[in-house]
């Protein structure tokens, strides 16, 4: 088993001739990320001012369940949603077979093509259910865990510490399990809620790597 | 590892595949774990960057984390490269 770093220094030599083509399979990859990347450097370009502002949510409107209301719900939550997220959960699983079989091919010094990123699509219905599963899986250890967690500060009279700890300690046996499909975790970023970043350790560092 | 299992074995069912990927990590999860956080570094400067830097970080962090699933599986492959 080598070391952290000898596995860094190999990486790092294997992506000094390659590293552009291997940054073109993650973006292609990571579509969604590439497509947020362009929208910061856009708003760093465009509006300086507000790269590093923080803009607060207003007060929440008081709104009566009529069905102009209702309507309008509808309608700005279909303006919000992200159609990009949304199809980079469906693709996003076989991209991420391509992208792996691309990085195998070039750590083990064979000839490595962008293209490979594609060559995986008769893959797409065992990549995206195995991603479902996978997601299911840790979903459901962290629940117990939280539940857990929860009822045990709820039966030690700590009931309003329960919402704070009991995520924490539900992560544990979520990372643990997690770490056992862990790839899966950088193929499985929103794929059933944004919540579940907080399945992993995996997707805790992706979304830090995301959303900083 | 699924995708790694995936794309190495193409002909597995989905379980196959969950299963395969369990097998491999088993007894390796703190390995990973560690290597991860060795990432630390690069993710607070990322957020300093407000996530600019990440698309650049990937593939050398993608690279890390399939060697150590080749590192794993048959290490010999990472020795028969010149280095």
């Amino acid at each position: 088993m080598r070391s952290r770093a000898e596995l860094k220094r190999i990486a790092k030599d294997r992506l000094r001739d390659a590293y552009w083509p291997s940054f073109a399979v993650i973006a292609i990859t990571f579509f969604a990320q590439t497509v947020q990347f362009l929208k910061n450097i856009y708003v760093a370009i465009a509006r300086p001012g507000m790269f590093f502002t923080v803009q607060p949510y207003g007060p929440a409107p008081d709104i009566a369940l009529t069905w102009e209301n209702l309507s309008f719900l509808v309608q700005s939550a279909a303006r919000q949603f992200d159609w990009v997220e949304f199809l980079f959960g469906i693709v996003g699983p076989v991209l991420m077979v391509g992208c792996a079989a691309y990085f195998l091919k070039l750590l083990r010094g064979q000839d490595a093509k962008v293209q490979e990123v594609f060559g995986y699509f008769h893959l797409f219905f065992r990549a995206l259910g195995v991603s479902i599963l996978v997601a299911l899986i840790c979903g459901g250890v962290f629940l117990l865990g939280f539940l857990a967690g929860y009822l045990f500060f709820w039966t030690i009279g700590l009931r309003f510490l329960g919402m704070a700890f009991a995520p924490l300690i539900a992560a544990i046996p979520a990372v643990v399990v997690s770490l056992g499909y862990s790839m899966v975790s950088f193929v499985m970023e929103k794929a059933l809620t944004s919540n579940m970043y907080t399945l992993s350790f995996s997707w805790l560092l992706h979304g830090v790597f995301r959303h900083g | 590892m699924v995708s790694f299992v995936m794309a190495d074995n193409p002909n597995l069912t989905a379980l196959e595949v969950m299963n395969e990927s369990r097998k491999i990590m088993s007894g390796e999860k703190g390995t990973l774990f560690v290597l991860l956080l060795s990432f630390l570094g690069w993710i607070i400067l990322s957020a300093l960057f407000r996530g600019l830097l990440t698309i650049f970080i990937y593939p050398y962090f993608i690279a890390t984390i399939t060697g150590f699933y080749i590192d794993i599986t048959n290490p010999a492959q990472l020795s028969s490269i010149n280095l």
